[in-house]
């Protein structure tokens, strides 16, 4: 009888063992909320992955906090207020960002700058404001637009606005910071596969738990009914894949009534959004931070310019989508592409 | 030992061990491991399985389950103070069809359909969202 009880749990205990031989799935962490005025979803692979999201969370908010236009007491409200009047003393982190955006605005001639702010307030778009300003409101803001008006003292850990009426906007700038911030404490806390989306900036960090690459879609700049919503896919790993266009934000009325898109990425020359041809562009790159300023500025510049640039610096690549849904490749980008979307087409 | 009466020494041993109850246990056991199994497929969902969830403010404020719905049916969600979004459901997509919100993002985003996706309108802060049992969806995520 015991001998029996014996083999029946034998048997028991061996097929129950064999049933959790079936694959599974690398256990998986996903997180989304609201902060840095945008929607965004973490989601990390392995044991650790809850405990490591719960400090990338806290960290993006104290990010938010320090850098977002909208908080009073933000390091960025503070900088604004004392424009023309003081240097504010800033945290550590909102001093790297900012003159990393600095960094940017050299290395694209002024075409990504952080000083448009009383530009894109005075369009107001994306907000219930949102306006086509006069043309004289327009050139009366423009000359407070000029990143070289940025003056940082390292010793002290101050930023100050030369004049009076400036502004400085980190929003995108500050996203690819936190996204890189959140890749940096994900690996530090052990975890190896990571995907990071900041309202539409996917971050990775290592491939996909199954050891493929990951597949990001870019998105279709026209998307119809019944069209996919993306255009292209890129594999990749460990990389910041981030877009910028014209479909995003704009004014809805007058593209209704006229059929011009006034958008929400200004030319920082004209103070008008940027008319180059241009719908969308995507930059992938190592870093997050580089990826934003660097697609806001391609998008400036157009196709020739922004491609130049593009295969100017190692480890990015680029791709451009024009009005008549011509697509332009960086070099390295070839590879690494495949269209869903036979509407789009590859250019020369 | 021929190979003959080798066999049938094993033959016997496996009788000695595989007694006629024993067989019987193994049996169940069997049946009980094959209808676990069957259940856990039947209620994780055979791979058709598939809802959308409607959230504000990260909250949930609406689960439809999409075959269910044979025909489209339109849902008004009511952000309070006049904001609105109004909602197409489908009987394997879900999008937003229009939305008083002054970005408009959600609006053209289009459908989606595969677990995993969402569409979001940041200034109402509504999330829609898949879950449950999709096929694979093509891409890991969607830059934009």
């Amino acid at each position: 009888m015991l001998k029996q009880a014996t083999r029946f749990i034998f048997v028991l205990v061996t097929v129950l063992m064999l049933a959790g031989c079936t694959a599974q799935p690398e256990k998986s962490y996903t997180k989304d909320l609201f902060a840095l005025n945008t929607f965004i979803s973490l989601r990390a692979y392995g044991a650790k992955a809850q405990q490591a999201i719960e400090i990338a969370i806290d960290r993006i908010h104290e990010i938010e906090k320090r850098m977002s236009i909208t908080i009073e007491d933000s390091d960025v409200a503070q900088i604004n207020t004392n424009s023309g009047i003081k240097p504010v003393e800033v945290h550590d982190d909102t001093f790297y960002v900012i003159k990393t955006a600095l960094y940017y605005s050299e290395l694209t001639k002024g075409k990504f700058d952080i000083t448009i702010y009383p530009i894109a307030r005075l369009w107001g778009i994306g907000t219930e404001n949102a306006r086509v300003p006069d043309i004289i409101d327009i050139q009366h803001k423009l000359p407070l637009v000029n990143y070289r008006n940025v003056l940082l003292d390292e010793k002290e850990m101050t930023v100050f606005l030369a004049n009076k009426g400036m502004g400085i906007d980190l929003g995108g700038i500050a996203k690819g910071y936190a996204a890189d911030e959140v890749v940096r404490i994900l690996n530090e806390s052990g975890i190896e596969h990571a995907i990071i989306n900041m309202g539409g900036s996917i971050t990775t960090l290592g491939s996909r738990p199954d050891g493929n690459l990951w597949r990001i879609g870019v998105r279709n700049p026209r998307v119809q009914n019944g069209d996919l919503e993306h255009m292209a896919i890129i594999e990749s790993k460990g990389t910041s894949i981030l877009s910028a266009g014209d479909y995003e934000r704009y004014i809805l009325d007058v593209y209704k009534e006229t059929g011009r898109r006034y958008h929400h990425i200004f030319d920082p020359f004209t103070g008008f959004p940027a008319k180059t041809g241009v719908t969308a562009t995507t930059v992938v790159s190592r870093s997050a931070i580089e990826a934003d300023a660097l697609s806001t500025a391609m998008f400036v510049m157009g196709v020739e310019k922004g491609l130049d640039m593009i295969e100017g610096i190692e480890g990015v690549e680029g791709l451009v989508i024009t009005d008549d849904k011509k697509v332009f490749l960086s070099k390295g980008l070839v590879e690494r592409i495949e269209f869903t979307d036979p509407s789009f087409f590859l250019a020369p | 030992m021929s190979f003959k009466m080798k066999v049938n020494s094993v033959v016997k041993q496996a009788q000695a061990i595989f007694k006629p109850w024993d067989a019987l246990v193994y049996g169940m056991v069997i049946v009980i491991m094959v209808v676990g199994f069957a259940n856990v497929r039947i209620l994780m969902g055979n791979g058709r399985e598939r809802l959308a969830i409607i959230e504000m403010d990260g909250e949930i404020i609406d689960t439809i389950y999409l075959e269910q719905n044979k025909i489209a049916q339109e849902i008004r969600i009511d952000a309070g103070d006049g904001k609105y979004n109004v909602i197409l459901v489908g009987y394997d997509y879900i999008e937003i069809l229009e939305s008083n919100c002054p970005d408009q993002v959600c609006v053209g985003w289009g459908r989606i359909r595969y677990t995993g996706q969402t569409i979001v309108c940041l200034p109402f802060r509504i999330v829609v969202r898949i879950v449950g049992r999709t096929e694979q969806a093509p891409v890991d995520d969607i830059t934009w």
